[in-house]
């Protein structure tokens, strides 16, 4: 593994092997191709234990042989969480096999996060044991009549000698029925607590398993729930301050919310290279399906979405590394952002696979219906994309009401992708309630705006996205407190430049080190049209981008690297007979 | 949160009054004492902003839908007060989240 990312061939490729992707890199070896029916963790595999609405048992096994479980648990409390943005592709490498597997892995984070961040001594030791030993645990916030509104709450903890008595109901939560820990939301004196309960240790008392809810994707995943009857807990339960169980649960979700991403990234990756494939194997009307200008077009756009999200996504799990205090905006934005776009990315493959999207065998053993129901996951969990409007537009409102100050925050550290950072442990960064006003992303736009000089058609569509900025942030100056469509739009807006800055500051900060496609103009070009016509703007296509970029992604296909900027080298493809049946040119 | 250490000396109304109206965006005559602090529009994430500060400065822990409620604010001032003497916010498992890192 001495070249995990392909660098430019300017760059040396000794430091390869220390950026923040190792592991992901190391991963990637030991999992094997999951276009390889055989491989444990493959997509065949998944799609078997899809159709029986089975949990994936061979997928779970190989992730945790692979020490997978081991990266949820920080280096701090001995696990291998060294850094967020290490984990965010640690996330892609799973999720590009199988998102029932890194979906309950990212259960069970977010009832870790708040333990890791506030827990005592016993409870992060008990903690980190538990999950390093393979066991799942579950966050216990949502329930049937508090979904968003985490202040309906009905689940009480109620003060008794030498401990708390739980009785409540959670129900749609990760991991509910097989996990061995659980993060439990309550309400309690004097308000709402956080309480980690060991099933264990309660020995079955008072604690009833509700059954797993059937669902359109993640069919494997134990979506559930639990009810707690007069549940006992010692004194020792309460996780941090007694009274402060939402502001914590918010906090929890900065960390949760941003990773998610990764999950949406990873499916996408698998969607675009299957749609690849087959237009690649396809003959019509005499050639190569991909030799059409529409078919090309929709994967270069599909691929440009994907870049599009990669480049928010990154900067936001780094944030978590080096500017944890942007994350109660930041996380909100990437969560709107990347999980959508990914989505977006993955219809356009359907319209290139054709029929074939529709079918649950042939191309990728009918990986793609599979990956199109998982997937639409994604943008609901951990927050509705209303309800990341809505923290968006609080956060912008908020702020917009005081000062601001200058940036603060180095763009080169915050787009050094791929270059290691001293994260902070947990608890050394605990999570804010606001974000502070203060936002390099899109305050320092102008400059990368400017840094386009030479290139008329690229500053233009740059002008534009500054224009909708200076609107926006006017717009929330006038915003009431309360929830009105036009706030959302505005949020909406500025979600979408800050995905756009995101882009922008990726060219300007680190193209030169990433070398290859983030050296190509034509991402850039594709990415900000992406965006800006996202915004509601007539966009003039750029045909000779769409071309380049769809060339990328057969060379980094033929090459086994990810369909990324920061293209990880991929575990040896295996690649289907040309004489199956499924690639014979039927209707 | 901006209130500086040297604010600490204020009446718990007057720096809250204050503390409102900045998150707020309105003038300190705007912010009500006598009538349910539900009226004047908090947000939660505002509201939580103020159950934090307020567990801060005085050691009272106010919980934030309170500050969406029907109480008026010189009964949670009164609260706050009553709970200031030997008040020791910097005890117990953690800062409270949005304390500041």
């Amino acid at each position: 593994m001495t070249d995990p990312i392909a660098l430019s061939p300017a760059a040396p490729a000794a430091p390869a092997a220390r950026t923040s992707f190792e592991a992901a890199a190391e991963l990637e070896q030991i999992l094997g191709c999951p276009f390889d029916p055989d491989n444990a963790m493959s997509l065949a595999r998944g799609v078997r234990a899809d159709d029986l609405e089975a949990e994936p048992t061979a997928a779970y096994e190989a992730a945790w042989s692979a020490g997978l479980h081991e990266h949820l648990v920080p280096v701090s409390e001995g696990g291998r969480l060294a850094s967020f943005e290490s984990l965010l592709a640690v996330v892609r490498v799973a999720s590009r096999r199988e998102l029932v597997v890194s979906v309950g892995l990212g259960s069970t984070m977010l009832a870790t996060v708040g333990v890791w961040l506030w827990g005592d001594d016993a409870q992060r030791r008990r903690v980190a044991e538990l999950v390093l030993g393979r066991a799942w645990g579950t966050a216990g916030i949502s329930e049937d009549a508090a979904g968003s509104d985490l202040l309906a709450t009905a689940t009480r903890a109620t003060p008794v000698d030498g401990g708390y008595l739980l009785n409540g109901k959670k129900w749609l939560v990760g991991n509910g029925r097989r996990s061995r820990f659980a993060t439990v939301l309550a309400a309690s004196e004097p308000s709402f607590g956080l309480f980690l309960l060991d099933f264990d240790a309660l020995g079955g008392q008072g604690v009833e398993r509700l059954p797993k809810v059937r669902t359109h994707g993640l069919r494997g995943h134990d979506l559930s729930g639990f009810t707690l009857e007069n549940a006992r807990l010692g004194a020792g339960a309460m996780i941090g301050r007694p009274g402060r169980g939402i502001e914590m649960i918010s906090g929890m979700l900065q960390f949760t919310r941003t990773l998610i991403g990764g999950s949406s990234l990873g499916a996408a990756d698998t969607a675009l290279r299957l749609a690849l494939r087959h237009a690649r194997g396809r003959k019509l009307y005499g050639g190569s399906a991909l030799a059409l200008g529409p078919v090309r077009s929709l994967l270069a756009r599909g691929f440009a979405d994907l870049l599009v999200a990669e480049c928010t996504e990154l900067a936001a799990a780094r944030a978590l590394d080096v500017a944890r205090e942007r994350m109660p905006l930041w996380s909100a934005v990437a969560k709107y952002v990347v999980p959508q776009l990914c989505v977006d990315a993955v219809t356009a493959c359907g319209e290139v696979l054709s029929a074939r999207a529709y079918l649950r065998e042939g191309i990728g053993d009918g990986a793609y219906q599979k990956i199109v129901r998982d997937i639409a996951i994604t943008p609901v969990f951990e927050g509705t994309q209303l309800v990341l409007l809505d923290t968006v537009r609080s956060q912008l409102t908020s702020a917009a009401r005081r000062r601001g100050g200058p940036p603060k925050l180095a763009l080169s550290l915050l787009f050094g992708f791929g270059e290691p950072v001293a994260t902070l442990a947990p608890r050394e960064g605990r999570p804010g309630l606001v974000y502070g006003g203060v936002d390099e992303v899109v305050q320092l736009l102008d400059e990368a705006v400017a840094a386009l000089h030479g290139d008329a058609e690229l500053t233009a569509l740059g002008r534009t996205l500054l224009a909708v900025r200076d609107e926006t942030r006017e717009a929330f100056r006038g915003f009431p407190t309360h929830r009105t469509p036009e706030a959302y739009e505005a949020a909406r807006r500025h979600c979408l430049v800050h995905a756009a800055a995101c882009c922008l500051h990726t060219w300007r900060e680190r193209r030169d080190a990433l070398g290859g496609l983030a050296t190509d103009r034509a991402w850039l070009s594709l990415a900000l049209r992406r965006v800006v016509e996202r915004l509601g703007f007539p966009v003039t296509p750029d045909r000779e981008a769409e071309d380049r970029l769809v060339h990328r992604l057969t060379e980094l296909d033929d090459d086994d690297r990810a369909f990324s900027l920061v293209p990880l080298r991929l575990a040896p493809q295996h690649r289907e007979s040309r004489t199956r049946p499924d690639l014979r040119s039927t209707p | 949160m901006t209130t500086k250490p040297s604010d600490r000396a204020e009446p718990t109304g007057a720096w809250l009054v204050s503390l409102i109206a900045e998150l707020l965006g309105i003038d300190k005559e705007q912010v009500p004492t006598d009538r349910p602090i539900g009226e004047l529009g908090i947000d939660s994430l505002t509201a939580a902003q103020l159950s934090v500060e307020v567990e801060e400065r005085t050691g009272a822990n106010i919980p934030l839908q309170r500050f969406l409620g029907g109480e008026t604010l010189a009964e949670l001032v009164a609260e706050a007060e009553h709970a200031k003497p030997g008040a020791s916010p910097a005890a117990g498992r953690g800062k409270a989240p949005g304390a500041g890192e």
